[in-house]
Order: C-alpha cells, then structure tokens, then sequence
C-alpha cells in the first residue's frame, strides 16, 4: 500500500492519469500508453554505483493540502527532447536548458491537470524542481511509499511517480 | 491586433506566442509578471487583449486583472491557467476576467476562446 487508502489512491491514480494523457495529446497531438500502474514496495537506494547517468530526466512537483507530497514526471531522454521539439520546435540532441524548462512545464500542466480533477483535497502546487537523473537515483521516504504509473511514448518510457499522504488536520 | 501576453515561463510564452501569430494577431507583447505586464502596457494604447496566467512571482495575474480593471480599462482579458477549479474561475470573473482557458489547451481551444473574445476582422 501507498501512504493513502484505496478510494483515495484511485482517485488520485484516475485523476492523474487522465491529466498525462491530456497533457500529451493536447500539447504535442501524441498518444501515449498507459503500460502499467503499481505501488512500489521497495525503491533502491541511492548507492554511490549508482551515481552514473542514467538518460534520463525527472521533474518532481511538491503538493500542498488535504494531500501533501510530490509527483514526480520521469522520462527518457529522447523523450524530453521530442516534447520540447513538438512544444517549441526547439531542436537539441541533449538536455540544455530550454529542455529543462520544457520539462518544468510538462510538470506543471500534468500536475495541474491533476489537481484541478481533484478539487475537493484544495490542493497547492510547488515550483517544478528539474533533476537531470531518473528512478534509479530517486528515493522516497519510508511513510510516503510512491505508486508508480508507467507510459511507453514512442518506446520510450514515461514514469510517474506519486508521493502523497493525508494531511490530517 | 495587438496582445500582451503574460506569463512567467518563457516555454509557455513561445507556445502561446506561436499559436497566435498563426492567427489574427499581429504583435505578441511579451511579460513575465504582472509588474513587467503594467510596465509594458502603460496607458494600455494600442493594445486590444491582454493574456495572463495566474500563478507568477511579484505580481500575479489576478493582481493585474484587478489593477487594469481599477485604472478604468475595459479592453477584454483572458486567463491562461492550470488553476481550473470553479471557486478561482468564480474569482477570476469577480476580478474582470472575460475569459478562461485552462492548459493544457490545443491550437483549437485557443483560436476558440480567441474568437470570442476578439474576432477575426476578415470574418466579422
């Protein structure tokens, strides 16, 4: 189990998943496909082996409210390139800073989208943080176990992960 | 036509920027906040539509809503938001908003919106 119950878990994992497809479809005229959605029992660790890169890039976006966590947006590097391609017809062959920006954005709308579907936790967005690693180097702690969300893109991989708790008040 | 759009990502300003090139606008004005928006647009002369997100350092864009609507100006302004629940468009409205369009949105959605808020002058 996540750190949330089952009714709530769903919604969340409904809530969020009709925002990435949304986000996807309207920006970029793309579909994407849901390939997957599990709970992560254990995650790695962040090992000093690890500290390699990976090829990918993460966007991690902290929530505020009756839910408080983070979702994190992980992608493969061919496919922040062709997001912002499609975006703004920026062409790169790797990660600069108009693709991270690009990314801040995906962020932003997939985790808004979001929010704006689950209006009754009156949740807060944080800054989008761009990390340029992916899931081998993200690690949660131990009460907020993430559920995962997987997306092939072109064959490549989209993540998401979701973080969140209840916020009893 | 002339726009001021106003928004603090540069990714979402060129989006919006392109999409509207593409159509009946002539200039794009471009700001990050609202502070830079109410620099820009001065007395407001030669704009007809003002463009704003809503979540933006310094200023946001209900600030700026309320500040254009208070100095008197009645030119239309359309909110460009992730923010879509019914109790902020509800604000957005009370502060002089004549439209919504919540992202992520296509180049449909935003000729639409666009449409109705300033025609096409080689179609009306």
């Amino acid at each position: 189990m996540s750190g949330l119950c089952v009714d709530t878990e769903t919604m969340v994992t409904e809530a969020l998943d009709a925002s990435v497809r949304e986000t996807f479809e309207m920006m970029t005229g793309k579909t994407i496909v849901h390939s997957g959605t599990r709970v992560m029992d254990s995650f790695p660790l962040v090992k000093k082996e690890l500290q390699v890169p990976d090829g990918q890039v993460t966007v991690v976006v902290g929530l505020s409210g009756l839910l408080q966590g983070s979702v994190s947006v992980c992608v493969d590097e061919p496919v922040a390139l062709s997001w912002t391609r499609d975006l703004i017809q920026h062409e790169s062959q790797e990660v600069d800073q108009v693709v991270v920006d690009a990314i801040g954005e995906l962020g932003n709308m997939v985790v808004g989208g979001m929010k704006g579907r689950l209006s009754d936790f009156q949740l807060k967005i944080g800054l989008p943080c761009v990390l340029l690693t992916g899931k081998t180097h993200l690690a949660f702690p131990t009460n907020c176990q993430p559920f995962e969300l997987e997306y092939k893109c072109e064959g490549n991989n989209l993540l998401v992960f979701v973080a969140l708790s209840k916020c009893h008040v | 036509m002339k726009v001021l759009l106003v928004d603090d990502s540069g990714v979402m300003r060129k989006i919006i920027a392109r999409g509207l090139n593409s159509l009946w606008v002539d200039e794009v004005v471009e700001a990050a906040d609202g502070v830079e928006a109410l620099a820009a647009f001065g007395d407001g002369t030669g704009f007809d539509l003002i463009l704003t997100d809503w979540n933006m350092p310094n200023m946001n864009g209900l600030e700026l809503i309320q500040a254009i609507r208070g100095a008197g100006h009645k030119l239309p302004i359309m909110m460009i938001t992730t923010e879509s629940e019914k109790s902020q468009v509800l604000l957005a409205i009370q502060a002089g908003v004549n439209d919504y369009l919540v992202k992520p949105f296509d180049q449909e959605m935003l000729q639409m919106k666009l449409e109705r808020v300033i025609p096409n002058p080689q179609t009306a």
